[in-house]
This record gives C-alpha cells, sequence and structure tokens, in this order.
C-alpha cells in the first residue's frame, strides 16, 4: 500500500491528481501507430460498473438478459478476440496486456472472495482477473489464457449460407456476473488512473493503455468528469491515453454510436459521458468502416443507449486501434 | 368518450400516410450519414404497416380491422403536384385497402441484419421484410395539394364509415410545403369527424439539423424555426388512450401534448407511429 503513497501524491477530497505525465518532453510523431510488441505491449483495462440496476433488462426487452449479462459476455468475448490475435500457432505471444475492475459498494462480508485492497476507499473497486490485485490488475495475455475459466454456451451462428443455428460452444470466461448497490465510478477512475500511471511507467513507448468503462448511470460517489480527464492527460511517448465510454440502457432507444458532437443527446449525463470519452484516434477509423458504420471526424469513444449489437461493435473497433503487431 | 369505439370488421380503424417525396428528401437524416431520410420515411412505414397485419392476424386469418392508405407527394419539374396513391391496388378514386388486401400486396425483400449471438458476439441474420412503400424523391414539396386530396378522401372514408374510430393521418415531411399555407388545410381535415371523434392529424419531421430530436411536444416554445411551430399547430393533441400508451413506453406526455416529433430519428419516428396505431386498441374479437 505505502509504495504508492510514496510514489504519487495522494488524492484527497476533490483535489487534483497529478495531472504530469511521466513522459514529459518528446518529439512529437504521429500518436497511436507504436508497433506492438512483447518490449512494447498494449493495454487494455475494463472498468465495470457493478450496481444493483445493471440486473434490469437491456434496451426495452422484457425477457432476456440483464445489463450485466450482455455487458460481462461482452467483455469476455473480446478478451477472447484479444487472446486470439496474440496466437500463434500453440504459442501466446505477449503483446497484449489486460486488466478489469468492477465497481460497486461491496465489503468483504458481501463476498468472501472479496480481494484487493486500495490505501484510498478501495472496497469499492475489485479486480477481476484471477490472480490479481486492484493495484496491479494487469496481466500479460499468456497469463490471461490461462486463468480463464470455461463456460458452455448457447451460441447463435451462422454457416455463411444464411442459415443460423443455435449451437453448443465452450467459451472462456474471465469476467462474471455480479452486482452490489452503488456506482462509484470516480472512485474506478481513480483507480483506474493509478494502474494506467504505472503502467505506463514500466512502458513509456508502448501505445497508450485504452480505458474502457462501461456503466448504465449517474457515478454515486460525485463528478466522475475530472478523473476521465487526468487519465486523458497521461501518456506515452505514443499519444494519451485513450478512455472510451460504454452506456448501457433499459429504454428502447436508438443507440448512439461514437457521436462527434454533443447536441443531439438527450440529456446532461449523456453529454458528460461524451466529454469523458476521447476523441477517437485516426487509426480505429478504419476498422469502423470495414464495419459499414461510418464514423465522423471527432467521433468520441462513446456509445450512448447501446444494446448488444452496439456493444460488440464498439468493443470490438475500441479495441482494434492497437493492430501494428510484430 | 371519445376515441373509445370498439375496432370490428364492420367499423374498422383508418390509416392515412402522407409522405413527401419532393428531392430533399435524399439528404441524411440528423447525425446518421448515410441514411438517407426518404429511406427512413419507407423504412418506418413498411415497419409500421407490418406491425399492423400482425395485430389483426389470427392464425392464417387475416382480420379486416384496418383500412389502410398511403399518399405519396411531389411535384415535376416544372412545378406541377404530383400526389401518387402509393399502395399497389390503390388509385386516386379509392385510396384505401381493407388490411387483408395490404397484405397481399407486400414485396418480400431479404435483408441481412446484425443480431446478437447470445454470447457476447455478432452473428448477421437473413431477414425477410415486406416491402410496400419504395424511396422515391423528385422536385417540389405540395403538402397543401396533398393535404386538400386527403380531406377528399377521408370525407369519402367517415361518410361510409361514420361510427368508426376516427381516422388517423400521418405526414411524413422534411420540410416546407412550396404550393402555400399548409395549417388551415389541416385543421380543416380535423373538423371531419365520426360518431367516435375528430379526424386525428400527427406530424412526423426529418430533419437534417443536429439539434435535439422533440417528441410529442406540449407548447409551441422552444421549437427550433417557424415551421416547427407550423407543423406543430397542424398536429391534434393526442388521445388519452395514445397518451397511455406512451407512459408504458416510458415517454413523458400530458393533456396538451401534440401528435408531432420534430427532428425525429429512426425510433422516435418508429415509437410515434406504434402510438398512433395502437391508438385504437378495443378490438373486438369475435
Amino acid at each position: 500500500m505505502r509504495k504508492y503513497q510514496n510514489a504519487l501524491p495522494i488524492f484527497a477530497g476533490n483535489q487534483s491528481p497529478i495531472t504530469q505525465s511521466p513522459i514529459t518532453e518528446k518529439a512529437l510523431k504521429v500518436p497511436y501507430i507504436a508497433e506492438i510488441s512483447r518490449a512494447n505491449p498494449a493495454c487494455f483495462l475494463f472498468l465495470l460498473d457493478q450496481s444493483y440496476s445493471m440486473e434490469d433488462k437491456l434496451a426495452g426487452e422484457r425477457r432476456g438478459p440483464s445489463k450485466m449479462d450482455v455487458a460481462v459476455d461482452s467483455i469476455n468475448r473480446i478478451i477472447n478476440t484479444l487472446c486470439q490475435r496474440c496466437s500463434s500457432g500453440m504459442d501466446v505471444r505477449d503483446y497484449f496486456h489486460i486488466g478489469a475492475l468492477g465497481y460497486t459498494e461491496r465489503t468483504k462480508s458481501r463476498e468472501p472472495g472479496w480481494k484487493g485492497l486500495f490505501n484510498f476507499e478501495s472496497e469499492y473497486v475489485t479486480s477481476l482477473l484471477t490472480g490479481t490485485t486492484s493495484e496491479q490488475p494487469f496481466l500479460p495475455i499468456s497469463r490471461v489464457v490461462e486463468v480463464a475459466d470455461v463456460e458452455v454456451r448457447q451460441v447463435k451462428e451462422s454457416d455463411g449460407k444464411g442459415e443460423v443455428n443455435e449451437v453448443e460452444r465452450r467459451m472462456p470466461v474471465w469476467v462474471k456476473h455480479f452486482t452490489a448497490l452503488g456506482s462509484p465510478m470516480r472512485q474506478a477512475l481513480r483507480a483506474a488512473f493509478v494502474v494506467s500511471h504505472f503502467w505506463i511507467a514500466q512502458h513509456p513507448d508502448s501505445f497508450p493503455p485504452i480505458v474502457i468503462n462501461l456503466s448504465d448511470g449517474d457515478a454515486s460517489d460525485g463528478n466522475p468528469e475530472h478523473y476521465a480527464q487526468e487519465i486523458q492527460n497521461l501518456r506515452t511517448s505514443d499519444g494519451n491515453v485513450l478512455v472510451f465510454n460504454v452506456h448501457l440502457s433499459e429504454e428502447n432507444s436508438r443507440p448512439v454510436l461514437f457521436p462527434g458532437s454533443p447536441a443531439g443527446l438527450p440529456n446532461e449525463y449523456a453529454r458528460m459521458l461524451f466529454r469523458m470519452s476521447s476523441t477517437l484516434p485516426e487509426s480505429f477509423h478504419g476498422v469502423a468502416a470495414s464495419l459499414e458504420l461510418s464514423v465522423g471526424q471527432n467521433a468520441r469513444g462513446f456509445v450512448f443507449n447501446a444494446d448488444a449489437v452496439a456493444l460488440a461493435q464498439f468493443l470490438d473497433i475500441g479495441t482494434r486501434g492497437p493492430s501494428n503487431l510484430h | 368518450m371519445p376515441y373509445s369505439a370498439d375496432i370490428s370488421r364492420d367499423k374498422p380503424g383508418c390509416f392515412l400516410f402522407l409522405v413527401d417525396r419532393s428531392g430533399s428528401m435524399v439528404g441524411a437524416l440528423s447525425g446518421q450519414p448515410g441514411q438517407r431520410k426518404m429511406d427512413q420515411a419507407s423504412d418506418a412505414i413498411n415497419r409500421l404497416l407490418d406491425a399492423v397485419s400482425q395485430r389483426c392476424s389470427s392464425g392464417l386469418d387475416i382480420r379486416d380491422y384496418f383500412h389502410i392508405g398511403i399518399l405519396g407527394y411531389n411535384t415535376d419539374d416544372r412545378g406541377t403536384p404530383i400526389i401518387t396513391s402509393a399502395l399497389a391496388g390503390t388509385s386516386p378514386d379509392q385510396p384505401f385497402l381493407p388490411i387483408s388486401q395490404v397484405v397481399e400486396t407486400a414485396q418480400v425483400v431479404e435483408r441481412t441484419v446484425r443480431e446478437s449471438d447470445g454470447a457476447g458476439g455478432i452473428v448477421e441474420v437473413p431477414r425477410r421484410f415486406p416491402v410496400w412503400l419504395e424511396p422515391h424523391a423528385e422536385y417540389g414539396t405540395p403538402m397543401c395539394e396533398a393535404l386538400n386530396f386527403a380531406s377528399q378522401a377521408l370525407q369519402n372514408w367517415v361518410g361510409q364509415f361514420p361510427d368508426s374510430f376516427p381516422p388517423i393521418v400521418i405526414n411524413v415531411s422534411d420540410g416546407n410545403a412550396n404550393d402555400g399555407d399548409p395549417e388551415p388545410l389541416a385543421h380543416s381535415i380535423m373538423t371531419l369527424q365520426t360518431s367516435d371523434g375528430n379526424v386525428l392529424v400527427f406530424n412526423v419531421h426529418l430533419s437534417e439539423m443536429a439539434t435535439m430530436p422533440v417528441q410529442f411536444p406540449d407548447t409551441e416554445e422552444g421549437l427550433p424555426d417557424e415551421l416547427a411551430v407550423r407543423l406543430f399547430r397542424m398536429s391534434s393533441i393526442l388521445p388519452e388512450s395514445s397518451r397511455n400508451l406512451a407512459a408504458s413506453l416510458d415517454l413523458t406526455m400530458n393533456e396538451n401534448s401534440r401528435g408531432f416529433v420534430f427532428n425525429a430519428d429512426m425510433t422516435s419516428l418508429v415509437q410515434f407511429l406504434d402510438i398512433g396505431t395502437r391508438g385504437p386498441s378495443n378490438i373486438e374479437l369475435h
């Protein structure tokens, strides 16, 4: 615990955490094109709102999966995809580091397996990958592969000729369904700031970390906007840390994917998430286009009112920026 | 209480769609580059008709609880109004078809849609969609002419079905009428009535402006321009039955809310039309 206090100014109340990047002066180059290698891996950090409202059904469905079910499925699926991108034969190359932090007001008594202890209000934030702590949530992808559980699931698959069949598949599982009360997003972003900061210190020339926050409502512990900004101020020599936001809704409204402007967003909460989201770098645009999604120049890494399809598309695009694997 | 008539084969409900087919409908809908307004308009109407026909289905039987008409309006290159009875099997003299015949005239097209695979991924699924209205767009916007035509057709219809739930007119457009002031004409349509109430006129505005969508406003205040205010005034106050349905869809409205959507995106358009359809909800099944 102490080592973080020594290394960083302490966050107190609404005071600003450090804003200075560990990389202060580097020659400017085109950002977000760093070659990904075992020495310079990319990094994905998922933040998952585990508030009780995540038990509600997604996007106007009366039956079917809850927002938490869909969030968990989508995160597990994208982690699996990231593992596959690093696989070459039997070999898994550590191109990616992955972390996942859940946030809710869980307590030790509520869940015996609870792990991780921050020196600041850390009962709110839990590391979700087996063998990690909330101070050190990241695993290299070869370890990620090893800590997966396996579930048998019914999956709809297309045979490519217009037939869709439901088949049983063994699916790797890392993140599991869990909810409790409250969504302390501010604490979660604070924790994300700290762990990103340390990750960058170790990997100063990597593609910058991508933080993807999935939530369904307002933070229960104050305004999180400031911390999203502080995370985005961190950077490697390849660019600033990217913060992307997913908003899951129980309303049956059109998902707003990668909006370029806050006009047209329905409320102040949506506009705040828009402001908390990084502009999607150029290197992500080609991926979007290949999925027949038109993404404007100023598009933010933000989806509002996501349904299961929009969420899967969003995560696919949001994790494909670091594509230059060597 | 008005707008409570039971809907039966003897006393069917009636939907008349007016579709702006002027050249500007080629433009993209606000916030959705690549999504043309004319595609949005026809998609929404096709979907609604599908929903209406499903509500009238009982096994293989389609019961004629509704009569449907679609009038498209545009001009030719010299500005001469062209009012098209766009539903196959209808004509300017007979613009309405009972729903069982509407179902028969549908073209079925197959499109690939992306759906959840049930485990965090996406699967492309071929789906068959019934199509009645194809997108079309050229030249001017003779909205007044269209309303005149609608007025005549509705007068005939209410004469034939004097005790039905009153007809619902849904005007889907993106802009200004260029053949005069349509407001008095809309009001004159609203004076037509059955014993169950006055004809309802609803307006859907598809806009390229990137402003906040407005659904079922209860006041002109806050509407972005004169045209929106005019379309607001051209829209009926929603009957209580629609308001109740809207509440079940989590839409807030009050006793002054109008059947008007400004800057409607696809969803609010469909929601809106859905409410209109479900307004006459007292289907007698016998």
